[in-house]
């Protein structure tokens, strides 16, 4: 299959093809039912070409399809003339496998339901606990790319997780607090989180006796989990520059060396990372992830690109262009993305905040660019600087600029979250991840009851 | 097809297989430059077998992969005990979904589309910025099981977006259209388009008070998809929903009416039958308020003693849900219009605010009803005209509480939206919403 799409590769313009093949586990439980288990596999490809105009591209996964793949493409970028460039990549040929001394692929369904089944049921022998749902993902990607400047490169990824939500009751309150194991490639790092377990089973609980948020303006503390999804969301997609590619407006607001927030702030984007979800070699137009820096010291300094978006606006490539697999073509995206670990520790944040929130517990966001939202479920008062009764069900948003400026202090606990995942252009992509220490920022919206 | 079903046959106690066949021609022109031309055509296999009254479930893209079988009979024996048989063929209603001359359209033709629309915006304004995307979709679906039932049908699909953007390069305003076959865009929904855009350039805070609230449909689906999750048999059986004891009473204002129409001709979800192959069948969901059904697949209507009601579907909220077994989803919703338009209903506002886009609509305490949404376009009202674009602004409360008191819907339809099409309803006006803004006041 790869010979057939490597020789059907011309020197007309740019092409290049990628070929997947997934194999994907999934075991669920809702409650204390098995939900199901599926073990998938997708076999395809993705077809490019770009003959000066716009991307011409064809996702296939019938066999009969492969052999006239690029000439699909090519007709179309045929039809969409103009003057794209692409900026230069080194050639590259490379060959990665999964680095794992804990292979989950050769254990047997049977045990990886057991062990999800042994937190399940240890979160649901508590009686407080109404219900769960508890997910094992296993993803393994085999991924050919070549194009017609001679890189070519075989590359394996796999990512293991279980993600539960426990869900408590009281009346018609429903509660429910997230827990993320793994997002790593080591089945080991799945193994004897029962304390971290028995600790988000404590919040859950006591979150059903919590009273709901007051909509309002707060001085707020972000934990880690609530800050990398507030640098996810306020920051992360906007730094994706085929937002602004294509757009003068938006080049002059995100000019680099505009200062973005105070002096404390680093931002970086990170690929090498290792044992984390947005850990990878190459991206998926064969260009090798780096490390870049976005914000140093208050300022923007950089940007993620593809090839494309780097020659429009006249910077280096950075190895951002991803796609969720064959049937998507790659856009500009994130990897593991965090704010750098910064001066303060919790006690001085809390000290000098009369009234404020702190928040845990995110539960996902989103974002138009300008402005971000996103919820979380779990969070406590602070009273004269210090942590009171625990409140639910507060949603924070606000404009980008604004409130990065309202960054007051940087916490010095910086961790890389366990769990990543997202939605951009309707590509759901486990592989983005995100991290991040404690976060305090002033006159932040929250939206309650 | 028939190896697979063949071999499962051979080797478990019942198999059903599942075949979709997607060709896409999505076409996206930004500012200026048609960016690009995203072709595609795949095939998506799904295979589920019962073993001794256990379940596999395993996915392929290829026919010829007879380990599929295998995929799904190894995770049998730990798999999931299921109480129901797969469906014997039941009549399906006859849906008209399949436009030929949709069926046929190239690329060329979609590239004329975006020609014909960039020059219907120029007419009112050539100097707005936009972004337009064009997506033509064909799918065959087939589902035979080895009860004996094989189902096959084909439908189209065209979808149009339009968006205006702000001087700094943000979506400033929208237009979606899409249906099952081929249409024009209508000049009205131009019109509306530049209006929006127009109104938007004024930007104004606004006040954190209740205030009525007219959602647009394709914000208001944000609030229904609330109400689907609770209508889901997957989660009322695990208990998560608060409407398990509610059936037959009163949950919302009596002026509310919402329906499930899976045969209306060229609807966006509308379908003969549900992914499991069972007749798909229009029902009521609330009827004068009152809480008339569930959606239950074959599995959760068996665990709850009831019959599917024909809406098994392999959907997520976010790319394909090919690749897991059916859950309950609704098909086409629709929500009967009012008498007066939305003009009217905006002239007759004191003080309030139009919700035209939400973010944060798949966040928070989903089953709870509760909703916190960040106003994407949203136009703060008052004295009966807008007075501009409300920024740094959200909407919260429960849908139990806020949607009781519904004065009024426009008569004007469009596309319920969650994050996708779900259907079809009237601008909605609603008494009372918290709203956060930042004018002080």
């Amino acid at each position: 299959m790869e010979d057939i799409l490597q020789k059907s590769l011309g020197c007309n313009g740019y092409q290049d093809i990628r070929f997947e093949d997934l194999i994907t586990t999934s075991i669920h439980f809702m409650g204390k039912h098995l939900d199901n288990i599926s073990i998938n596999r997708q076999r395809g490809g993705h077809a490019r070409a770009l003959l000066g105009g716009g991307w011409g591209t064809f996702s296939f996964s019938r066999d009969q399809d492969t052999p006239k793949a690029l000439e699909n493409a090519l007709q179309a970028t045929r039809l969409i003339p103009g003057t794209l460039e692409l900026a230069p990549a080194p050639v590259i040929q490379d060959t990665i496998h999964v680095q794992t001394d804990s292979d989950p692929r050769p254990i047997n369904v049977k045990e990886k339901k057991r062990l999800l089944e042994h937190y399940n049921n240890l979160a649901l022998s508590h009686k407080d606990i109404h219900t769960t749902r508890a997910v094992y993902k296993e993803i393994f990607r085999k991924k050919h790319f070549c194009n017609n400047e001679g890189t070519e490169i075989y590359q394996e990824q796999l990512l293991v997780s279980i993600q539960m939500a426990l869900v408590a009751r009281r009346g018609n309150i429903i509660q429910r607090v997230g827990l993320s194991l793994g997002g790593s490639p080591h089945f080991s790092s799945l193994l004897g989180q029962e304390a971290l377990l028995e600790e988000k089973i404590k919040e859950v609980r006591d979150l059903v006796q919590a009273e709901p948020a007051q909509a309002g303006h707060y001085t707020v503390i972000l934990d880690p989990e609530c800050t990398s999804v507030f640098v996810h969301e306020a920051f992360g997609h906007l730094s994706e520059s085929d937002n602004l590619s294509n757009n003068r407006n938006l080049q002059k607001v995100m000019q680099l060396g505009r200062e973005f927030g105070p002096a404390i702030l680093n931002i970086v984007d990170d690929p090498t990372i290792p044992d984390v979800p947005g850990h990878f070699k190459y991206d998926d137009e064969g260009v090798e992830g780096t490390r870049n820096e976005l914000i140093r010291e208050g300022k923007l300094v950089g940007r993620l690109h593809s090839r494309e978006t780097a020659a429009q606006l006249g910077e280096k490539i950075t190895g951002n262009s991803r796609a969720t697999d064959y049937t998507f073509p790659p856009v500009v995206r994130m990897t593991t993305t965090f704010i750098e670990g910064g001066p303060h520790t919790f006690e001085e944040m809390l000290a000098g905040i009369d009234e404020g929130l702190y928040l845990k517990e995110a539960s996902g966001g989103q974002t138009s660019g300008e402005f971000f939202t996103f919820d979380t479920q779990l969070g406590y008062q602070i009273i004269n600087g210090k942590l009171g009764p625990m409140i639910r069900d507060a949603s924070l948003s606000g404009n980008l600029f604004t409130t990065l400026q309202n960054i007051q202090m940087i916490g010095d606990d910086m961790v890389i979250s366990k769990s990543g995942g997202c939605g951009k252009a309707n590509q759901l992509l486990y592989e983005v991840g995100m991290g991040s220490p404690h976060l305090k920022i002033q006159d932040m919206a929250i939206g309650g009851k | 097809m028939k190896n697979l079903l063949d071999r499962g046959k051979k080797l478990a106690d019942q198999a059903e297989i599942h075949v979709v066949d997607c060709k896409e021609i999505p076409v996206t022109y930004d500012q200026n430059t048609f960016k690009s031309i995203n072709k595609k055509n795949t095939r998506d296999i799904s295979l589920r077998l019962i073993k001794d009254s256990c379940l596999g479930f395993a996915s392929t893209t290829h026919l010829n992969d007879t380990e599929v079988v295998d995929r799904a009979l190894e995770q049998a024996p730990f798999g999931e005990d299921v109480a129901f048989d797969f469906p014997a063929e039941h009549p399906a209603e006859d849906t008209v979904i399949f436009d030929q001359r949709l069926s046929r359209i190239t690329e060329e033709d979609l590239i004329e589309h975006i020609y014909d629309t960039i020059d219907a915006v120029a007419a009112y304004d050539a100097s707005i910025p936009l972004r337009i995307q064009f997506i033509s979709r064909e799918i065959t679906v087939q589902i035979a099981n080895t009860n004996g039932l094989h189902q096959e049908y084909k439908k189209t699909a065209l979808s149009a977006s339009i968006y205006t953007l702000s001087p700094q390069g943000f979506i400033e305003s929208i237009c979606y259209y899409a249906a099952g076959r081929l249409f024009r865009i209508p000049d009205g929904a131009i019109k509306n388009l530049i209006q929006r855009h127009q109104q938007a350039q004024t930007r104004l805070p606004v006040p954190t008070k209740k205030m009525p609230v007219i959602f647009t449909p394709r914000a208001f689906g944000a609030l229904i998809y609330r109400l689907l999750e609770a209508i889901k048999g997957t989660n009322l059986n695990t208990g998560v929903s608060p409407l398990e004891d509610q059936l037959g009473e009163t949950i919302f204002d009596t002026n509310l009416n919402l329906k499930e129409e899976p045969h209306k001709p060229y609807g966006l979800f509308s379908c003969p039958v549900d992914d499991e192959g069972i007749p798909t069948q229009g029902k009521e969901i609330i009827t004068a308020g009152i809480l008339k059904s569930f959606l239950y697949d074959l599995k959760t209507g068996t665990e709850a003693g009831k019959e599917s009601t024909g809406n098994g579907f392999k959907r997520s909220l976010i790319g394909e849900g090919f690749r897991e077994p059916p859950t309950p989803h609704a098909t086409n919703l629709f929500i009967p219009p009012g008498t007066r338009s939305l003009n009217q209903l905006i002239n007759q506002m004191e003080e309030g605010l139009l919700v035209d886009t939400v973010m944060g609509a798949h966040t928070g305490n989903i089953f709870a009803g509760e909703f916190s949404l960040n106003v994407g376009c949203g136009y703060y009202i008052k004295n009966g005209n807008i007075q501009g674009k409300a920024v740094d602004t959200m909407v919260s409360g429960n849908i139990y509480e806020v949607l009781q008191e519904i004065p009024d819907y426009s008569s004007e339809l469009g596309l319920l939206f969650m994050f996708e099409p779900m259907g079809y309803g009237p601008d909605v006006l609603v008494s009372s919403v918290s709203v956060t803004g930042k004018m002080n006041e």
